[in-house]
């Protein structure tokens, strides 16, 4: 199994694809970070809430808040995962390996390294653009751990969101339907269902575990960190079952 | 490479059937492939070649019949690249891709030793185009590097569906001597194409199907020889000759060029019985059947062997 996710890990590498979604991811996280810190010190800011980053709390938030790497990563694992479909290497890739089960499961864990990986620089960027700006402001926060423990967090949400994102493109095959449905899921389905029934967003692939990675605390009370966990690994386990049930009764 | 007496078949089709809602793709067909052997899968657009093909390396479900490649179905080979090289038309490359990375991702997922990408390379004229995007390539160039991803493994058994398509003339004479020297080696290949003149000159062994159904599988001078051989004739007195000949028991047809074709006498024969007439002849020759007549009397209905 190592060599079959060094392969996938080789064919994401191999194409240019990785660099324009690390180019995105890294642009708009940092325009993020950087129109929070501006706007955090007007009073106009501050009148609807939003602090000037003077704790290592604010700076843990900040992280979060200002992380728009999730869409690149969706983007970026289905895209890899449909690839092999849009462009025929699938016939190449079940040859070497007829397993199909093993090949999607290589692709998952892949599509998560890569995730972890995009995550956690783009989080880390953040905090140091953080520090750059507060430093330049005459200002400093000291970087505590639990800092580092939302660079990581930040990295275990996108690798979560790569590995379902492999899974539903694998069972979709189309790459504009998967990334339309996994974009559309995230900013709209997600969203809309759970201001229509708050209850829902408990069990939503990505609402429903923000617990376990630091975004959110209304499902944390429900589930625990590890409770958030668990539903992570069950949609994780769902979509790829769903990807490899479907793929091994279909023809390439 | 070369099997021992009495083994299986390197490729073996048992009553293999595909069927996509109603219609019926490849209907019952069994056939098999021997070591040592170049076999030419021929039929018409549309018989089922590739569909045969892709169930026979695991990439297709049979509805039902079984494949098995070197006493197994592929699936269940160990290392599957090592054992059968395929080059299908339905085998893609990522355009973004250079033909070395390509390999190398083969290289990887098959198990097999990096340093056989270079090899295989030079070996299909690809040296010079390895850093090259796939996206780039002509038709020719991703024929040879689909070949060259099946040669990666150093298989003994090659399914190849039309790999002449787009080669330049000296690519094709390359490829059939690697087939033929393939073979002689002990190498099994299945290898479809249009080009039936190039099968007749490398092919031991044809399989012909249509609409999915073995029509014959036979070595390749069995079934060029089987409508017989005839005698075409040209002269200023066919009805006198053709007298002569039914006499002597043979039969004749006339052309629309006015030439004799003339059957179940001999050549030596046919100008013997001219001569005890007196009848002057302007040709004689023997109209040697060739592969491609033998495919269309086979596949075409209503057309002469």
């Amino acid at each position: 199994m190592i060599e079959l996710v060094r392969a996938e890990l080789l064919k994401v590498r191999s194409t240019r694809l990785w660099i324009g979604m690390a180019i995105g991811a890294v642009a708009l996280t940092g325009v993020s970070t950087i129109l929070f810190l501006a706007l955090s010190n007007s009073a106009n800011a501050q009148a609807n809430g939003v602090h000037p980053i003077v704790t290592t709390d604010d700076l843990r938030s900040l992280v979060f808040q200002a992380s728009g790497t999730l869409a690149f990563v969706l983007v970026l694992a289905a895209t890899t995962a449909t690839a092999e479909f849009r462009y025929g290497t699938a016939s190449g890739t079940y040859l070497a390996v007829p397993s199909r089960a093993r090949v999607i499961s290589a692709k998952t864990i892949a599509g998560a390294i890569v995730g972890l990986l995009y995550g956690m620089a783009a989080a880390a960027m953040t905090v140091v653009i953080a520090v750059i700006w507060l430093a330049v402001d005459g200002r400093s926060v000291p970087v505590g751990a639990s800092v580092i423990g939302a660079i990581g967090q930040e990295g275990l949400r996108c690798a979560y969101g790569a590995a379902l994102a492999v899974g539903v493109g694998a069972a979709l095959r189309s790459q504009l339907v998967a990334i339309l449905g996994l974009l559309g899921w995230l900013f709209i389905v997600e969203p809309l269902g759970t201001a229509l029934v708050p209850r829902s967003a408990t069990f939503m692939p990505f609402a429903g575990v923000s617990g376990a990675f630091g975004h959110a605390t209304e499902t944390a009370a429900l589930f625990g960190w590890a409770g958030s966990l668990a539903l992570a690994a069950v949609w994780v386990a769902s979509v790829w079952a769903s990807a490899v049930s479907l793929e091994r009764t279909r023809d390439v | 490479m070369s099997s021992p007496p009495g083994a299986a078949p390197a490729i073996e089709a048992s009553a293999l059937t595909k069927r996509f809602r109603s219609t019926v793709a490849v209907d019952g067909l069994t056939f098999s492939v021997p070591h040592g052997s170049v076999t030419g899968f021929l039929g018409p657009n549309g018989a089922g070649k590739t569909t045969t093909m892709r169930m026979l390396l695991g990439l297709a479900h049979p509805t039902s019949g079984s494949a098995r490649v070197l006493g197994r179905p592929y699936e269940q080979l160990e290392r599957p690249l090592a054992a059968v090289g395929a080059a299908l038309e339905t085998t893609g490359f990522h355009p973004g891709r250079t033909a070395r990375s390509h390999l190398r991702v083969l290289c990887v997922e098959g198990g097999l030793p990096a340093d056989r990408v270079d090899p295989v390379l030079e070996r299909t004229g690809m040296s010079a185009f390895a850093t090259v995007k796939v996206g780039e390539y002509s038709l020719g160039m991703r024929q040879r590097l689909a070949f060259a991803s099946a040669l990666l493994g150093d298989p003994s058994v090659l399914v190849l569906d039309e790999p002449a398509n787009g080669l330049d003339p000296a690519g094709v004479a390359w490829l059939r001597g690697f087939l033929r020297r393939f073979a002689d080696d002990g190498g099994a290949v299945l290898v479809s194409s249009h080009l039936l003149t190039e099968v007749a000159e490398v092919a031991d062994r044809v399989v012909v199907i249509d609409r999915g159904k073995l029509l014959a599988e036979d070595s390749v001078d069995a079934l060029v020889n089987a409508g017989g051989e005839s005698v075409i004739v040209r002269t200023p007195d066919p009805d006198g000759l053709a007298a002569a000949v039914r006499d002597a028991g043979g039969s004749v047809e006339v052309g629309t060029d006015g030439a004799l074709s003339i059957r179940a006498i001999s050549i030596e024969r046919v100008g013997e019985l001219a001569a005890s007439r007196g009848v002057v002849l302007h040709e004689l020759r023997r109209d040697t059947a060739t592969l491609e007549q033998a495919f269309l009397a086979l596949t075409t209905p209503g057309m002469p062997g």
